[in-house]
């Protein structure tokens, strides 16, 4: 299974740097620092994927990392590139994920921030299955977030599982520091609690297949670095929103 | 069930708890809001009290809507929907969920406790969400009705629900327009309201027998039949809008449109609506309030006299 989603992730991170070199705008950097999770999970049947239903009781809340997402449909051929550029070309696909194209394909309208954990819950009261969300570290400063988190111990919510990309950099600043990020914070807000390397693939299909059995939520704290993989912006503020050269990015392309 | 006695938020939640308790797919939440009809309902697990926290309410109403089920969530109209605005506008509109969002608190009902507390800027607030439709229960046959369709509603709506007897003896028309005409023998004056002023209209000019002023009640807001209004209006010489929201806040943007586009020509045109100020005067009733800020049934009286 590593194997196989180690060869997957090269595939997606592939496609996702020729969408960008062929002029589809995403952000880079906050897209690579959650690949390896997002891949693992997916390809490592955490997160349930269907051909024809899409990606059910998962929430991208962090929806600038929407990129991935579509690198993945492709490679996974749930939809052409011919039919993707058309759709980008005509406007019907772009920088949010949304439920009315393709038709309930994702399970929410993605881009506003703080919002998904209050909404899993939701889901998960109506399911015995695990409703996952990936949210940002910036994002956690976000009231919403945090009137969830609360609600979730208090009821005693089992199966939500809560994804941290902690990549140290929000929009516009190194993030240092934060008292809502810190360990002795997030462990005592009753959720099953794991802090790991946001790279290391082995380490993260270990830890989602634990989650998976864990008879309560989750929150998985995954320690990142903002544009992995290219080294000439890693960690670089400057392109949190701001493309490296084509040229710099083809380099990249395997 | 008698209307005629009865409190509207009695008639509109006793209804809701009868859905409730017979469909096993309709949740109620609410942000810690006390309604004297669901006290019953308080331990039932579809009963969600999210303690003071609204964006967290609504996301967690949309998020079980969109899994199939029916949920009403209801607090103070203020908090509902500036609070927690956001979360209306992306997970119950752009997501098109057919959630129920019932405001407590319109207008001035609460005159004691503050700006916080005045729900005078809802209507606009709500109405620039395309996805949302808004019914002001400014009568008791309303709320009735409402509340024993409610399922049948397949669209996001932010029901206003008053306090008090609104009770109107004459017919209400409910099913068509959007908006209630009632029609004074003698055609020369018209009043465009909602809500509770609209009760306080009727009032007006049944106990003062103003022959000559006649009444439309909006309240249905995104379904008002402006055609059918326009042909009623432009049939008076003088028009009075008297909203209990502010001017900005509420619904006369609506009718000012409506003049505009059809090119409406009146001899007087007055506008009745709470100040565009926040309002730091406590009074114990809310007609006292209404009094000291010129939009009482007493100065709407002196208007029509002097249109």
């Amino acid at each position: 299974m590593i194997k196989k989603i180690k060869i997957k992730s090269e595939k997606v991170r592939n496609i996702f740097l020729k969408l960008i070199v062929s002029g589809h705008k995403y952000h880079l950097g906050g897209s690579l620092s959650c690949l390896d999770f997002m891949i693992t999970a997916i390809y490592g049947g955490i997160i349930n994927i269907h051909k024809k239903k899409g990606i059910k009781n998962f929430i991208l809340s962090k929806g600038h990392a929407l990129g991935i997402i579509h690198a993945i449909l492709l490679e996974k051929k749930m939809i052409t590139y011919n039919s993707f550029k058309n759709q980008t070309s005509k406007g019907v696909i772009g920088g949010q994920l949304d439920i009315f194209n393709p038709k309930n394909f994702f399970e929410w309208n993605s881009g506003s921030l703080g919002h998904s954990v209050g909404v899993c819950i939701g889901l998960a009261l109506t399911t015995k299955q695990k409703v996952w969300t990936l949210i940002g570290d910036a994002e956690i400063d976000e009231g919403s977030i945090w009137e969830a988190l609360f609600f979730i111990k208090d009821k005693k919510i089992k199966n939500i599982n809560i994804v941290i990309d902690k990549n140290n950099i929000s929009a516009s600043k190194k993030i240092t520091n934060k008292g809502n990020l810190s360990p002795k914070v997030l462990k005592n807000l009753g959720f099953e609690y794991f802090e790991i390397d946001g790279h290391n693939v082995d380490l993260i299909y270990s830890v989602l297949k634990k989650v998976k059995k864990v008879k309560r939520s989750s929150l998985i704290i995954l320690n990142t670095i903002k544009g992995k993989g290219i080294k000439e912006i890693e960690n670089n503020i400057k392109f949190s929103h701001q493309l490296p050269s084509r040229e710099l990015l083809g380099k990249y392309i395997k | 069930m008698k209307l005629n006695n009865i409190d509207i938020r009695d008639i509109f939640f006793e209804n809701i708890k009868k859905i409730f308790l017979k469909n096993n797919n309709f949740f109620i939440l609410t942000n810690d809001a006390d309604v004297f009809a669901l006290q019953k309902l308080k331990n039932h697990p579809r009963f969600i009290d999210a303690g003071v926290c609204e964006q967290n309410l609504v996301n967690i109403a949309s998020g079980l809507a969109r899994k199939g089920k029916k949920v009403l969530i209801y607090g103070f109209c203020n908090f509902l929907c500036h609070r927690s605005f956001e979360q209306i506008k992306i997970n119950i509109c752009s997501m098109k969920l057919p959630v129920f969002i019932v405001g407590i608190g319109p207008g001035f009902s609460f005159s004691y406790d503050g700006p916080t507390h005045h729900g005078v800027q809802d209507i606009a607030n709500m109405y620039t969400l395309p996805e949302l439709q808004i019914v002001n229960l400014s009568e008791n046959k309303l709320a009735h009705y409402f509340s024993r369709n409610i399922l049948k509603i397949t669209e996001p709506t932010y029901f206003r629900l008053d306090k008090g007897i609104l009770y109107s003896k004459h017919k209400f028309n409910i099913y068509s327009n959007g908006f209630n005409y009632l029609k004074s023998k003698n055609k020369k004056k018209i009043i465009i309201t909602s809500g509770y002023f609209s009760r306080l209209s009727e009032q007006l000019v049944y106990d003062k027998r103003l022959n000559d002023v006649s009444i439309i009640d909006l309240f249905n807001f995104k379904k008002l039949n402006m055609i059918k209004l326009y042909k009623i209006i432009k049939n008076y010489k003088k028009l009075i809008i008297y909203d209990e929201n502010t001017k900005s806040g509420g619904f006369s943007f609506i009718i000012n449109d409506l003049i505009v586009k059809r090119n409406l020509k009146f001899s007087k045109i007055k506008s009745i609506c709470s100040p565009e100020k926040q309002i730091f005067i406590y009074r114990q009733d809310r007609e006292t309030l209404l009094k000291d800020l010129k939009i009482d049934k007493s100065y709407l009286f002196k208007s029509l006299l002097k249109i």
